[in-house]
């Protein structure tokens, strides 16, 4: 009952498939116009899809799924290309139906697909297209980025990279970011393994399965989000009302850790965490950050054991090598007060970009193989999440029992 | 790139914005599918003698006029050699409002209190998914709720399914049992139907954007943009001269514009959330020219000095600004003509669906138990699958064998 297909009349079935395909018009798909003559073009199974369906599988024959390129808890990544473009490739990201989640279609599933739908950018990963196969699987169909992550990039003692390299690709982050910015959107998950190369070398930002729109401004936002060496002081010490701060100081995370090839600060707990941050940048007091000490996961620190706010000599032997220039915009997104952090915009406008050396033209920078392995790994894991060996697993449980006003 | 520009990239422009004339079509187009295809699926229930199980067209509680009316005499598609009379687009059309405004009733309660945001994208996932599925198809009630609980995650406002599933129960009373399943049977239905597009953007905030930026007028502190003549003090003061709304004493006081724009502001903010969503705006207008419509309805003269001030130069203020207020007054005559339907009316076209329902389509929650195990919705099984059923059935059927030992022979040995 219920799940068989009416017999139809070839009459019946051309007078939906008429109705059918004038609506597809409408809706502005590809394949489908008015048949001359509908009764001889019309199978009962065309007249029986309901419109949506047969948008969903038009879209589901553009392409065609080849090999596995990994496998994670949470989705399948397939390298796959156009069925009429072979050398055209794509990456399919199958997301996997969650059993432990019974409360339908996974939250990590519905943001990364609603966000990447409106993000258009050259330094964003483009989402082509959605389409569920059998099963009611959800397909997301992503730019094929076949030069692995900045991760890769960083850990890889053969590769060599210059000042003007780090500089290329400061500018494809901070784009991409400002891009999110301006649209509204709060990635919340930045770090160099979400940030993947493309085959010309443009840096991609993906995962935006932590990410979400600005809040109305009375409205909570949980703080258990971005990886924990990338996620800013704020978050740790509970702040339910931020801004795009929380992604420049992931930069900043970032930025650093390209001029040291190595994270900057690795914290093994939350709490070591801010300790670390308290020992590279300072302790955060009313003093340097007003408000600081109403946040509720705020821990005062006794008076002899605060640092104070490190000077900017302070880190110049650390970051000698980037010079004094990108020193000053380093240390600006990484301002502990989010109030006083630079923002995405101010970032791009930073008299850095006006100076020597230019950065480096993307088909110039350096490349390293492997990538389509590590596209298959950094699309197939879960926001917040670090590969094993790197500590960390966080972020993934969202509180959304405090989420509420 | 301007605003407009990062409004054109958006899938609500690509995908959801339309022309009247093509919004029209889409709708005939869906209308004329679904009677065709409820008329076959009708007639062939009714030759296979199935009696088949009618739609709860009934929604009760939440305050609503329809209740007990839903269940029509007789069975529903009884009636074996009558033509089945379907539903016409306007009457698709209203019953698909009417439980956007049930959505927005069930929203606003106190089991939920959602935050406006929420309930207006809950109402566009519906009027989106009704352009290319029909209320014959899908029946509204089934996917408002069910829109109502994609949009506590697309907003995201979660609350958790259990929870949700518990609320709507208390508001909906002991006569209507909701299940999790109920809820989420149509999720992956209506997900497709609004293919994989889940932000909507609204008008709220543009709003209050505008209240906020006329507060500074009224301070005479507002920012001009350059090219403006007037300083921010003859603003404020082209501003309290303003003609007075609807006979009332000309605000002399700074303490009585002040007030006249939070009125505004208050009158506005309450049309965009009825007629605002309700109607088919956020197809035909973009959310800035829905706010100002909503403005403008509230006191023309304020909204259309604000726009003054945004085309400072006499080229734009004698070209673009005229084009600008006419569409603004489409759309506010769009807002203004916006009526609930009478009850008598929805009563009519309610017993009218309860005899068309796709028969096949009635069972969200079996369907998509089925299609779950790997079944087709038009019952053919997936190629795959069936070789896999298929290979399962010889295996087992060979691990038979080795169970109960060989086949008899034919004529071996009995008793």
């Amino acid at each position: 009952m219920g799940v068989t297909s009416p017999a139809q009349s070839p009459l019946v079935a051309a007078g939906i498939a008429t109705a059918k395909a004038r609506a597809l018009t409408v809706l502005g798909s590809s394949a489908k116009k008015a048949p001359e003559s509908p009764a001889k073009s019309v199978t009962s199974k065309d007249a029986a899809t309901d419109l949506s369906e047969q948008l969903n599988d038009e879209l589901r024959q553009k392409y065609v799924k080849g090999k596995k390129l990994g496998e994670g808890t949470y989705a399948i990544v397939y390298k796959g290309h156009l069925r009429d473009s072979p050398s055209t490739l794509v990456a399919i990201k199958k997301i996997k139906v969650n059993v432990d989640y019974k409360d339908g279609l996974a939250m990590d599933a519905i943001r990364e697909v609603k966000f990447l739908q409106e993000l258009s950018h050259p330094n964003i990963i483009a989402l082509h297209s959605v389409y569920s196969s059998k099963n009611q699987n959800l397909n997301l169909v992503l730019e094929f980025l076949p030069l692995g992550d900045l991760e890769g990039m960083i850990k890889d003692t053969s590769v060599q990279y210059s000042n003007a390299d780090i500089k290329a690709w400061m500018g494809m982050i901070g784009r991409a970011v400002w891009w999110c910015h301006e649209n509204f959107v709060l990635h919340r998950d930045i770090k160099p393994n979400n940030l993947l190369i493309a085959g010309d070398g443009e840096v991609k930002l993906a995962d935006f399965g932590l990410a979400r729109s600005f809040q109305e401004p009375y409205l909570n936002m949980t703080h258990v989000v971005i990886t924990r060496w990338y996620r800013p002081p704020e978050l740790f010490f509970g702040a339910r009302h931020y801004s795009g701060a929380v992604d420049v100081w992931s930069v900043g995370c970032v930025f650093a850790e390209l001029a040291l090839r190595t994270p900057y600060m690795a914290g093994e707990t939350d709490i070591h965490q801010v300790e670390i941050i308290s020992q590279a940048i300072g302790t955060p007091t009313e003093d340097n950050w007003p408000g600081v000490s109403k946040l509720p996961g705020y821990v005062p620190i006794a008076k002899d054991k605060q640092v104070p706010l490190r000077p900017k000599r302070d880190f110049e032997p650390i970051f000698r090598s980037i010079g004094p220039v990108a020193l000053d915009l380093l240390l600006a997104t990484l301002r502990l007060d989010p109030r006083k952090r630079i923002s995405a915009k101010g970032f791009l406008q930073h008299e850095w970009w006006q100076m020597d050396p230019r950065p480096t033209k993307k088909e110039n920078l350096p490349r390293k193989g492997g990538g389509e392995e590590a596209l298959g790994n950094d699309l197939k894991r879960m926001g917040g999440e670090l590969e094993d060996g790197r500590a960390d697993k966080v972020a993934r449980k969202i509180d959304f029992g405090k989420m509420k006003p | 790139m301007t605003e407009d520009e990062i409004y054109r990239t958006s899938t609500q422009y690509r995908l959801w914005s339309f022309t009247p004339e093509k919004l029209a079509s889409l709708r005939n187009s869906t209308n004329a599918l679904a009677a065709e295809r409820v008329k076959a699926a009708i007639k062939k229930s009714r030759e296979s003698g199935q009696a088949q199980p009618a739609a709860s067209a009934d929604s009760s509680g939440f305050s609503t006029p329809l209740g007990e009316n839903g269940q029509a005499n007789g069975s529903a598609h009884g009636d074996k050699d009558a033509e089945v009379e379907t539903l016409t687009v306007d009457e698709e059309r209203m019953l698909v409002e009417y439980y956007c405004s049930q959505a927005k009733t069930i929203g606003e309660a106190k089991e939920f209190s959602f935050p406006i945001h929420v309930i207006a994208t809950a109402v566009q996932f519906m009027k989106r998914f009704y352009l290319s599925n029909s209320p014959m198809t899908y029946h509204p009630r089934v996917i408002m709720m069910t829109s109502l609980y994609f949009a506590t995650k697309t907003e995201p406002h979660y609350m958790g399914l259990d929870k949700y599933v518990r609320n709507l129960q208390s508001g909906l009373g002991k006569k209507k049992k909701v299940t999790n399943e109920d809820i989420l049977a149509p999720e992956f239905i209506l997900t497709q139907g609004i293919r994989f597009t889940f932000d909507v953007k609204h008008p709220f905030h543009a709003l209050r954007g505008v209240h906020m930026e006329m507060q500074a007028m009224v301070e005479g502190q507002a920012a001009l943009l350059p090219g403006e003549g007037r300083t921010a003090k003859e603003v404020q003061e082209a501003m309290q001269a303003l003609p007075p709304k609807d006979g009332a004493m000309l605000q002399d006081s700074a303490a009585a514009l002040r007030k006249r724009l939070d009125d505004a502001y208050g009158q506005a903010k309450l049309t965009l959330g009825s007629a605002g969503i309700l109607t088919d705006a956020y197809f035909l207008y973009t959310p800035s020219q829905i706010m100002f419509a909503s403005l403008l309805l509230a006191d023309e003269a304020l909204t259309s000095f604000y726009l003054s001030t945004k085309f400072p130069s006499a080229t734009s203020a004698s070209t673009i600004f005229p084009k600008v207020m006419a569409t603004i007054r489409l759309c506010a005559e769009m807002l203004q003509s916006f009526e609930q339907l009478g009850r008598d009316e929805l009563i009519r076209i309610d017993k009218k669906i309860y005899k068309c329902q796709n028969p096949e389509k009635v069972d969200l929650v079996s369907l998509n138990r089925a299609q779950k195990r790997d079944e087709t919705v038009d019952g053919k099984l997936d190629e795959s699958v069936a070789k896999r059923r298929k290979l399962e059935r010889e295996k087992s059927m060979r691990e038979g064998e080795d169970i109960f030992g060989p086949q008899l022979e034919k004529n071996g040995a009995g008793g």
